[in-house]
């Protein structure tokens, strides 16, 4: 390989980054957008959940009972309905998430110590359901234990790595994960197809240009433009998300270069053997970005998945790096702690590199 | 005039027919139709459930008494949580920074005269935290009960009794899936005549402004339509989610629908050169209509500024309609205000767009 020829298939792909400042913008842009997108819009926790109250009871034991859910924060009651028809047509029109009703004989069943309460959920997102129904089940308990319900457990709980319990700090490790996927596998796929769809690799064919050195050149700038976007994300994620980072800096950079590599790889191969950009840039995001967003482990847990989804997330490269991501903000570990992890990534780029290389014969260059 | 309209049509007819044959001549693009939309709909299907059905928890018992081993059993008996024993607490909290386990339960040396018992989850998956947090608990009050609580939560789900994730992500990838195909191929497909230069070849030809466009939009929305039908079938024959509702309202939902995810894909042609142009905007505009659509995360979790940049995202209507069609079974007339702001959506970018192509 010349160095030379790399070096000027680099200035050129330079050039071209450089001469269209809107993609340029979009792409220095996009990870920053998607982090705060992530960072700010993504709650997976509930507070102040609309549910309607109907109180039947109208006791001073069952007003009591509504201010309790009044005072926790998970809970906003609304008490506009006055009965259950009304209360059907609520959660049908999806104004309220469910309601609660307090039944007529609340306060003489309570004082023989078996009181009922109902709750009825609209079922249709049900992870909101259950955390509502969980919420419900804490200010009940607690309600009981204030009235005489002796606790069978005292149960305590915490939450390491996260002790605060905001959903932020998880997803944004694994936000940056998302955007190199894209950033890498996006790009990269667009940039190749496009010589190829334009016919400017025919005319490179004259040249003494080789295969590795083209590939070599077309990946170096965008290479040093993902390093970038993960020095910006990370930065963001510190500073802006006070997300804390724990480990070691030189670890997450260099797993991360191995990341952006295997996408970048990936990008490569799709668009060499998809050869027009429209294709390229689809099934790139059908191979990169939506495995990276879904069995990844970004947000869906990969061990609630079906048996034979888990073995197809092994194929996947961000999974590795997801959970890398997350131990070395999070848990303080280093890349080498997790040799588990961080192995099958290098095993990756290395399959990557000699699959590329096997392909690339079809760009018709010299070997 | 009525001369007029008929060339008018042929023109349009003969574009329509070069659109079609380009789009489906390719057998890679035929491909692409079918195939990404069902990978998307498969693995979201399968994938994306954010409940907790198989845990590995760390167990730490030092008291191992008759009541600790009661409580194990209890916490067995969910059938959600593999269980894994560790001699202490260091070694069950390696393995939990190792990620080999997901919580531990820890009974202390005295559990019998305390009655205290410790959980420690893994924060680095808040939702799973969670959820699992809330299953133990549940669990293990109940099972160390001795009478029942005063206070009883009776519980009912209407429209989804048993908390199917699948049931409320599925109808959501449908208006996934016809926005990313839909919106990139308007997108692309107009930018390309323009990057390979067959646009100002178009432009000498007598076909206007407005028949270049249907003639571009037309095909695609039929793809959109095919790709709605093809969702359909498959989520309820395959994934035996229930289509309550009525179908014609499916359909004028979609039309609406795709209004608009054609429309945004239009301006976007408009501000961009090439086709690379043309997929990162869309890419940069797709992401945050996914996002802010409540798709998978509720929009009522989100703070009060980033909730009024929903009202301009046509997914969070379209996504009321299909899912209420789908589990609540409304009917025709039930949607007329989504409906409403999805045609003033596609409208605007419509206009917008062809104010631009001038």
């Amino acid at each position: 390989m010349n160095l030379q020829h790399v070096r000027a298939m680099a200035r050129k792909e330079w050039w071209h980054l450089l001469r269209d400042p809107r993609s340029l913008a979009l792409m220095l842009l996009m990870p920053t957008m998607l982090l705060f997108l992530f960072g700010y819009a993504i709650r997976l926790d509930i507070s102040q959940a609309p549910v309607a109250a109907l109180d039947l009871s109208r006791s001073a034991e069952s007003r009591q009972l509504l201010a309790r859910f009044d005072a926790s924060h998970a809970f906003a009651l609304v008490r506009a309905h006055d009965s259950r028809r009304a209360l059907r047509q609520a959660i049908q029109h999806g104004e309220v998430w469910g309601a609660l009703i307090v039944p007529q004989d609340y306060a003489r069943r309570l004082q023989e110590g078996r009181a009922r309460v109902q709750l009825l959920l609209d079922g249709v997102d049900a992870n909101t359901a259950r955390l509502v129904r969980n919420y419900a089940l804490l200010v009940l308990q607690a309600l009981g234990e204030e009235q005489g319900d002796v606790p069978a457990l005292v149960i305590r709980d915490r939450v390491y790595y996260n002790e605060t319990r905001e959903s932020r700090l998880a997803i944004v490790p694994g936000v940056i994960a998302l955007l190199m996927a894209v950033i890498g596998a996006l790009m990269t796929s667009l940039t190749i197809a496009r010589e190829m769809e334009l016919g400017n690799l025919v005319m490179l064919r004259t040249t003494p240009l080789t295969r590795g050195e083209f590939l070599f050149g077309k990946l170096v700038p965008y290479f040093v433009l993902g390093m970038l976007d993960l020095v910006v994300a990370t930065a963001a994620a510190v500073w802006v998300f006070d997300v804390p980072l724990r480990g070691s800096l030189p670890g997450l950079v260099g797993v991360s270069a191995v990341f952006l590599l295997v996408v970048m790889l990936q990008g490569a191969l799709i668009s060499i053997l998809a050869g027009n950009q429209l294709l390229a840039s689809q099934i790139s995001l059908v191979q990169t970005f939506l495995p990276a967003f879904l069995l990844s482990g970004f947000v869906f847990a990969i061990e609630n998945m079906p048996v034979v989804l888990q073995y197809v997330t092994y194929l996947v490269p961000a999974r590795y790096y997801v959970t890398l991501s997350k131990a070395i903000f999070l848990k303080g570990l280093t890349p080498l702690a997790l040799w588990g992890v961080t192995l099958p990534l290098l095993l990756m780029l290395l399959i990557l590199v000699l699959m590329v290389r096997r392909r690339a014969r079809k760009l018709g260059l010299l070997p | 005039m009525s001369g007029s309209l008929v060339v008018g049509l042929r023109r349009l007819g003969a574009l329509l027919r070069k659109e079609f044959l380009l789009l489906l001549r390719d057998p890679r693009m035929r491909f692409f139709v079918v195939v990404p939309p069902l990978i998307q709909l498969i693995i979201f299907g399968y994938a994306a459930t954010f409940d907790v059905r198989h845990a590995d928890i760390g167990l730490v018992d030092q008291a191992a008494s008759r009541e600790s081993r009661s409580l194990v059993a209890a916490i067995h008996g969910t059938g959600h949580c593999r269980l894994q024993r560790h001699a202490d607490m260091a070694a069950a909290e390696a393995a939990l920074a190792r990620g080999r386990i997901r919580a531990i339960v820890r009974f202390a040396p005295d559990f019998d005269r305390t009655r205290r018992l410790q959980i420690v989850v893994d924060g680095t998956d808040s939702n799973s935290a969670q959820v699992i947090l809330g299953q133990l608990n549940r669990a293990l009050q109940q099972a160390a009960a001795t009478q029942p609580p005063r206070i009883e939560l009776v519980e009912r789900n209407w429209f989804n009794p048993n908390l199917e994730d699948r049931w409320y992500f599925i109808p959501g990838i449908m208006a996934n899936v016809v926005l990313i195909a839909t919106l990139i191929l308007t997108a692309m497909s107009v930018v390309r005549e323009r990057e390979l230069g067959t646009l100002e070849r178009l432009m000498v030809t007598p076909l206007g402004r407005l028949e270049f466009v249907i003639g571009k939009l037309l095909p695609v929305a039929l793809i959109g339509l095919f790709d709605v039908l093809l969702i359909m079938v498959i989520a309820t024959l395959w994934f035996e989610i229930p289509f309550r509702g009525s179908f014609p309202a499916l359909l004028v939902g979609s039309l609406l629908y795709l209004l608009s995810s054609l429309g945004i894909g239009l301006l976007i042609s408009t501000y961009t050169r090439t086709q690379q142009q043309a997929m990162l905007l869309a890419f940069f505009v797709i992401m945050p209509l996914v996002i802010l659509s409540g798709f998978a995360f509720p929009i009522a979790n989100m703070p009060r500024a980033v909730q009024w940049l929903t009202w301009l995202d046509p997914l969070r209507y379209y996504l009321v309609v299909v899912r209420d069609l789908f589990l609540k079974g409304s009917g025709l007339f039930d949607h007329g205000f989504e409906y409403a702001m999805m045609t003033l959506l596609g409208l605007a970018s419509m206009g917008l767009s062809m104010l631009r192509m001038r």
